[in-house]
């Protein structure tokens, strides 16, 4: 049947295969369907790069949230996180919230958070130990983000294990629903009943982490309320730390299964880490899709959306648009079409190339890009220096898995086993 | 005493943290760059305002002076 080869069952996106490769599926949506109605999900789905950049960058038409006629939002995490800043849209308390916290990721503050950061990496790569082997994401990078976050928040590095815990129970929850669903939300009580004394405390004693600067912060006289910062808490130690956690999953796979030949260079050059991040972050970031609600009707590539749609911006597609990078299903440290290093929220930059969008881009860019870059490109400097040659565990053994896409979202490794030599004295 | 935002143009990256962040207070110019929308600070607010956006400019072009 001529013609049929191109069209697109909406079920598709819900299947193995989409899971664990995403990206034969995301060149049909940019060569055929660019602006694709999958009416199946209730949703529409933008994939290339100039429509996407468009669209994340227009916050008249395209809002983070779904008001509703009775009520601010109506939206998805509240439900695990409790009342949080990702549900307040594009409203001026979004901006208020987020400019309480944001100056902690950037700048100065971040360079005095670097030691702290470099503690707790050499804390777990000593847990690592000497075996020759290692299952990095169980026993790493699962563990590494949520304590530094936790850390900066100022929450008692004796009860991290408890918060690494709670905050994998979270994001199962968030993910998975079902029964994970029941566990994540027990486990946000829990954190919760742990999280007020602490908060009590650090009102009447404030000090200089970032849980007492939420708990001070103020908009026109008024402070959040407790289920706010607790919200906020739960929200934080989730975006700062699943996020960044499969980033380094990701780095990792990607240098030893599809360029072990950068890999080699890498190994030469540490400083490299900085470009591995960034072209992760193109060829294959963790997250793969935002959710937008228009605001009004839009047209896009000459097709009209209406008001109140759901939006799906694919910047997993739009980072491989073949308009945009040349040869982009290739992982190439050294690509000279990708502006590397400090990506931005307006995606311009000097150099004139493009960014990844791996990231997000306008108002809601990731708070967290300085952080994470820091974070990952560290951990995964100190771990190239202690693994000494590291490699793939048997690779054909069926606990190696490549970066998937979980029912989250999100799109990583589960398992990433590496055999090294032990080299540390 | 007059409080006024001083953005050093060459050091800026057009990264919009400024203009995202604090819209009252900064808003696109020329060239892609941004300007100071407004230019003595009297509220307090926006004198708190003015050093946030200080703190999370990726370059450090944004200067508080007071």
């Amino acid at each position: 049947m001529p013609g049929l080869a191109n069209e697109i069952d909406p079920r598709e996106f819900d299947s193995p295969e989409f899971q664990r490769n995403p990206f034969p599926l995301y060149k049909r949506l940019r060569d055929h369907h660019p602006v694709f109605r999958d009416r199946f999900h209730n949703r529409w789905i933008l994939s290339r790069y100039e429509d996407v950049t468009a669209a994340f960058g227009d916050n008249e038409h395209f809002d983070r949230a779904l008001y509703r006629p009775d009520g601010p939002y109506e939206f998805g995490s509240s439900h695990v996180f409790g009342p949080n800043i990702l549900e307040y849209g594009n409203s001026d308390r979004h901006r208020w919230l987020r400019n309480v916290v944001a100056g902690q990721f950037v700048g100065q503050s971040l360079n005095a958070f670097v030691p702290a950061i470099e503690t707790i990496v050499a804390e777990l790569i000593d847990r690592v130990g000497r075996s020759g082997r290692v299952e990095l994401v169980s026993e790493f990078t699962n563990q590494f983000p949520i304590r530094v976050i936790s850390n900066m928040l100022g929450l008692p590095r004796a009860d991290e294990d408890r918060f690494v815990g709670w905050y994998q129970a979270l994001i199962a929850g968030l993910g998975f629903g079902g029964e994970h669903l029941a566990r994540g939300i027990a486990a946000r009580n829990e954190m919760w009943r742990y999280l007020d004394p602490l908060l009590e405390e650090r009102r009447a004693r404030p000090t200089d982490d970032l849980l007492s600067k939420i708990l001070q912060a103020e908009l026109d006289g008024q402070r959040m309320s407790t289920e706010e910062v607790k919200g906020f808490i739960a929200l934080l130690l989730a975006a700062g730390g699943d996020t960044t956690d499969k980033a380094i999953a990701n780095m990792w796979f990607h240098m030893l299964y599809t360029r072990p030949d950068q890999f080699a260079e890498v190994q030469a050059d540490p400083a490299l880490w900085d470009n591995v991040f960034t072209e992760m972050m193109r060829f294959d970031p963790v997250v793969h899709a935002q959710t937008r609600f228009t605001t009004a009707e839009v047209v896009v590539q000459g097709r009209v959306l209406p008001e109140r749609a759901m939006v799906t911006l694919s910047l997993g597609a739009a980072n491989r648009d073949e308009r945009v990078f040349d040869d982009p299903d290739t992982f190439d440290l050294h690509r000279s079409d990708l502006h590397m290093g400090r990506e931005n929220r307006s995606a311009r930059y000097r150099d004139g190339l493009a960014g990844h969008l791996g990231f997000g881009m306008g108002q809601h860019f990731c708070m967290g890009y300085a952080m994470a870059r820091q974070e990952a490109v560290i951990a995964c400097q100190r771990l190239a220096a202690a693994l000494g040659n590291p490699r793939p565990l048997h690779p054909t053994h069926e606990g190696i898995v490549a970066p998937s896409i979980d029912s989250g979202g999100f799109r990583a490794p589960r398992e990433l086993w590496i055999e090294f030599d032990p080299v540390r004295g | 005493m007059i409080v006024r935002i001083a953005i050093d143009t060459e050091r800026c990256v057009m990264a919009g943290e400024c203009v995202y962040n604090h819209p009252r207070l900064f808003a696109w110019g020329e060239g892609d760059l941004p300007r100071v929308r407004i230019a003595d600070l009297h509220a307090d607010a926006d004198r708190l305002e003015a050093r946030q956006a200080a703190e999370v400019c990726p370059s450090g072009a944004i200067t508080v002076i007071d």
